[in-house]
């Protein structure tokens, strides 16, 4: 980056914005609970290294973003169309209802250029040539204590077959827009590096052109598909409920995404494309075809046929440690294909979708009262119908499907913009216990949108720029049993946060989250079980003081109370010191916990770039980590990262075989970025 | 067998925190039924019913009546008539509230009185609540209300009431208090257009809780509402016509366990008067 001719722009240095650009985003992510956040984090890293070019963009892009709100768009989108094309990022400035910090956040993740200017007259090779945005990374991740999986002398059958290494390596050239190539390989603590002399452990790539005539993307390999509201198609990144009350609860479609995470399920692989028909309809189609891990039932006799055969279990945490996790790998045949007709005009869009799906086993879940409702069989198909329509300052949205079963999902409600400073948001959904959707990942309370009826409400209000409230109440009822719930229950849940920001380098917030829900009774004697309401509240105290340049620091408490009869208690006392020093970063932690497990405190962590953890800390102990980052030449970057946690009262940690002898478990981490 | 179903309906209601005495205290009107009750800082002719000072800021002579409809259950229902006034300085206003059926029924009739002074609407009220238990008879008491709203910013408005501050008893011999609390409320209002209410209610003999309500005029005439309280996570959604002679309000909301509550309420607008208003 050229330090000395870099436009200071609204007080934001081009030099700077790297690092404003990692801070928005863990800023996002550690307000955050639980859940896998690295898609997030890699598609806001994503919109950071191909910023949207404001002259050429569309709502559904703007408002994934997650910081404008409707109003700011609307003024966007009508600015643009009142006044052309911008000329500047200055100009933003003058558009309505934006303000200089909306301005500040969204500079990172944008750019401004002539429409025309993009794709000039280079010819594809020599753009895929002169492409700033490639790659090739590589990181390496140890636990230093020896876990009970990895001694040698156990026998073979009880322990990991593999190093404790993780190794992860990824190489990735792409334009937005244009074009975008990759590949991911990725091996777990206790993996082997080649699984059965097949070929490497986990391996995933991507072949994608975009915006070549008609064709709007075709994408070959690895892919996932966003659209409407995820109730059948899920790909995106999504936030869910948190203290971002507004943005996160409509999902907009994005189409084919290329995929190049780690996570070994959920995701496409085949072909897929999108094709303009005409101005006002687009037409998707995909096929996938891969191999996932399953429970093969246990087969008695061998005149059962092959196409006879049953799977008990599908496997999606990737894990292929020990033999009896080799041993699930890839024996299930699923093959989908689909297709999504979305049509455009004006502020209205609506979207048809199908989807069928097959096995090539028989998936014979054994029944419990709880799951009887869940899909069984060989194959599954979904029709879905998806909306939004912008209508003043209201953005309404919409998808209702059904499924092979006859069982329905329906979300559908809006977000709006009812005054400069305040914005409203409601949700309304209904998925009954039959529906079944292998890639859905809709709004709801449930990991799946399956047996869940719920009202959501959200609330942000910025009275004035130093301060902001952002709440949510979320109503659910769960109309059958669940896993450890055996009675219909329902339950709620509602968030408070106060964030103020006296001056630019302090922001603090408070915040109170409470859940109530129906749970089984624990350490129950009698054969029924009885389901109680349970209670979890959780207290967050942040503070982020960026004392000068060099040095920042953040703290934190975070306290939370459980009960179900009675009330235990769990906290962290957290605080990071950050230095940064010319080429160098350095991120430090200092943590103190004493929590029980129902009182886990999910605690975000700075990592190595592209990487992310929540953990939840639980226990009595303390924590540490440092990491480095530094900016070695022009072309490598490289970020060493060092983890220990010490605990109290215990002689090991962990269970099975991922248990640690003594007190202390500390992890290694070192990534390297190559750009070519 | 009807009679006791509804004794153990009672009971059951009774189990979910709401009492013989809760009734005929709650909000009226369907603005209050949209927006969980949250209309303590409210100037409109329901003050009558609600905080009395609503009314101090009365522009029309104003005939209201209301149907509210809990759970869908007929003995549950409460019906609410009023009139209110405006006068020479502040308004007057009176109203008369029935709720439950011949079994069992209370009425209550409220007279008050409400004016402006230096910036601060205040109201009073007295009432007069009767109940009826068929076999057990008849008993009248007594009550007396107060009410407070004042702008205190350009965006922001403060209210309070006091219920019952006399903390008339029921039965002399049961020691047995009709209920008494008091609202405090805030309401944000950065629009003309928007209103968005937070309270906190606090019954002598129970914990306190949040409400929260909003109102926003999509267009002229037409209002959308929304709220919740956190002493039973209902839902409240409304809407609202106004025209220039009448005004309709219709709230709804729902309990997770007992189901669907309605509130429709209607006003007449009479006679204008030229006394400049608080309320837009």
């Amino acid at each position: 980056m050229n330090l000395i001719i870099a436009p200071c722009l609204l007080g934001i240095c081009q030099s700077t914005k790297d690092l404003e650009a990692e801070d928005i985003i863990q800023n996002l992510a550690s307000q955050q609970e639980d859940g896998n956040y690295d898609d997030i984090f890699s598609a806001m890293l994503d919109y950071y290294k191909n910023p949207i070019n404001l002259n050429n963009t569309s709502r559904e892009e703007l408002s994934n973003l997650y910081i404008l709100s409707e109003l700011q768009i609307n003024s966007f989108l009508h600015h643009l169309e009142k006044y052309g094309e911008l000329i500047n990022e200055y100009e933003l400035q003058s558009i309505e209802n934006f303000d200089l910090e909306t301005i500040n956040l969204i500079l990172p993740f944008i750019e401004v250029k002539k429409s025309s200017f993009r794709d000039g007259n280079q010819s594809f090779l020599e753009r895929i040539k002169t492409e700033d945005n490639h790659s090739l990374l590589f990181r390496y991740a140890r636990v230093l204590q020896t876990k009970e999986g990895f001694k040698k002398e156990k026998p073979i059958e009880k322990r990991y077959l593999g190093s404790p290494d993780k190794l992860y390596l990824r190489y990735k050239i792409s334009r937005p827009r244009d074009f975008s190539f990759g590949f991911t390989l990725e091996k777990d603590p206790g993996e082997n590096l080649i699984y059965k002399n097949k070929g490497p452990e986990f391996l995933s790539f991507h072949a994608a052109l975009f915006n070549k005539g008609n064709i709007k993307s075709l994408v070959i390999g690895d892919f996932r598909i966003q659209q409407g509201q995820s109730l059948l198609l899920g790909g995106g990144f999504q936030l869910g409920k948190g203290s971002e009350t507004i943005t996160t609860t409509k999902r907009s479609s994005l189409g084919i995404l290329p995929y190049n995470s780690v996570i070994e399920s959920g995701f496409f692989r085949g072909i897929a494309s999108s094709i303009q028909v005409s101005s006002n309809l687009l037409v998707t189609t995909f096929y996938s075809g891969k191999r996932i891990d399953g429970n093969l039932s246990v087969v008695t006799t061998d005149s059962i046929m092959e196409a006879n055969q049953e799977f008990q279990s599908i496997v999606d945490n990737g894990f292929h440690r020990t033999i009896n996790e080799v041993n699930k790998k890839s024996n299930i045949f699923q093959q989908d294909f689909g297709g999504i007709a979305t049509f455009k005009k004006d502020h209205l869009e609506i979207g048809f979708t199908g989807i069928y799906s097959q096995f090539d086993k028989h998936f014979s879940k054994p029944i419990n009262n709880y799951n009887q409702f869940e899909f069984r069989g060989r194959n599954n198909y979904n029709f879905g119908f998806n909306f939004n329509y912008g209508w003043q300052n209201f953005y309404f949205f919409g998808e209702s499907a059904i499924s092979r079963s006859g069982g329905k999902g329906l979300v559908t409600g809006f977000v709006s913009s009812l005054s400069k400073e305040v914005e409203f948001s409601l949700l309304v959904r209904d998925y009954q216990k039959t529906f079944h959707s292998f890639y859905g990942s809709a709004f709801g309370e449930n990991y799946i949108n399956i047996n869940e009826i719920g009202i959501y409400l959200g609330l942000k209000i910025r009275p004035s720029k130093k301060w902001l409230f952002t709440a949510y109440a979320d109503q659910f009822k769960f109309p059958w049993l669940k896993y450890q719930v055996d009675a219909p229950s329902n339950g709620n849940e509602f968030l408070f946060r106060i964030s103020h920001k006296p001056k630019r380098a302090i922001k603090i917030f408070a915040q109170v989250r409470y859940e109530k829900k129906g749970r089984n009774l624990k350490e129950n004697l009698t054969k029924t079980d009885i389901v109680v309401p349970t209670s979890k509240i959780n207290y967050w105290v942040n503070v982020d003081y960026k004392v000068n340049d060099n040095i920042s620091l953040k703290s934190r408490i975070q306290f939370s109370s459980y009960e179900q009869m009675v009330r235990e208690t769990g906290y962290a006392l957290i605080q990071d010191i950050n230095f940064k020093w010319r080429k160098f970063k350095l991120g430090t932690r200092f943590a103190i916990f004493d929590a029980g497990y129902d009182n886990r405190q999910y605690v975000y962590e700075k990592d190595v770039l592209g990487s992310f953890s929540i953990p939840a800390y639980f226990g009595t102990g303390a924590r540490n980590y440092y990491l480095l980052s530094v900016k070695a030449t022009r072309k490598i970057d490289f970020w060493f990262k060092y983890a220990y946690s010490i605990f109290q009262n215990t002689k090991t940690i962990g269970n099975n075989l991922e248990q640690i002898e003594g007190k202390i478990k500390s992890e290694l981490k070192f990534q390297i970025r190559y750009k070519i | 067998m009807k009679k006791m179903l509804i004794t153990l309906i009672h009971l059951i209601l009774l189990a979910f925190n709401l009492s013989f005495g809760q009734e005929l205290i709650s909000e009226s009107g369907g603005k209050a039924g949209g927006m969980a009750n949250a209309v303590v800082t409210i100037h409109d002719s329901w003050g009558i019913f609600n905080n009395m000072a609503g009314i101090s800021a009365q522009k029309t002579i104003s005939p209201i009546v209301e149907l509210q409809d809990l759970y869908g259950i007929n003995a549950f229902r409460t019906i609410s008539a009023g009139l209110v006034s405006p006068l020479r300085a502040g308004a007057l206003g009176f109203g008369i509230q029935k709720y439950g059926n011949s079994s069992l029924n209370k009425q209550k009739f409220s007279f008050g009185y409400a004016h402006e002074l230096a910036g601060v609407s205040l109201g009073f009220r007295g009432n007069l609540i009767q109940h009826h238990i068929e076999g057990w008879g008849n008993k009248i008491i007594p009550t007396f209300d107060i009410g407070v709203i004042t702008q205190l910013t350009e965006k922001f408005w403060l209210g309070a009431q006091l219920f019952n501050i006399s903390q008339s008893k029921i039965s002399k011999d049961q020691e047995e208090m009709f209920p008494s609390f008091i609202t405090l409320g805030i309401s944000y209002r950065p629009l003309d257009i928007l209103i968005l209410n937070i309270e906190s209610q606090k019954n002598i003999d129970n914990n306190p809780y949040l409400k929260f309500g909003l109102e926003y005029q999509v267009v002229n005439s037409v209002f959308i509402r929304t709220g919740i309280n956190s002493e039973s996570w209902r839902n409240y959604f409304g809407v609202g016509l106004s025209m220039k002679k009448i005004r309709v309000d219709y709230g709804l909301n729902s309990h997770a366990v007992l189901g669907l509550s309605h509130n429709l309420s209607m006003e007449f607008l009479l006679k204008t008067n030229s006394k400049p208003s608080k309320q837009q």
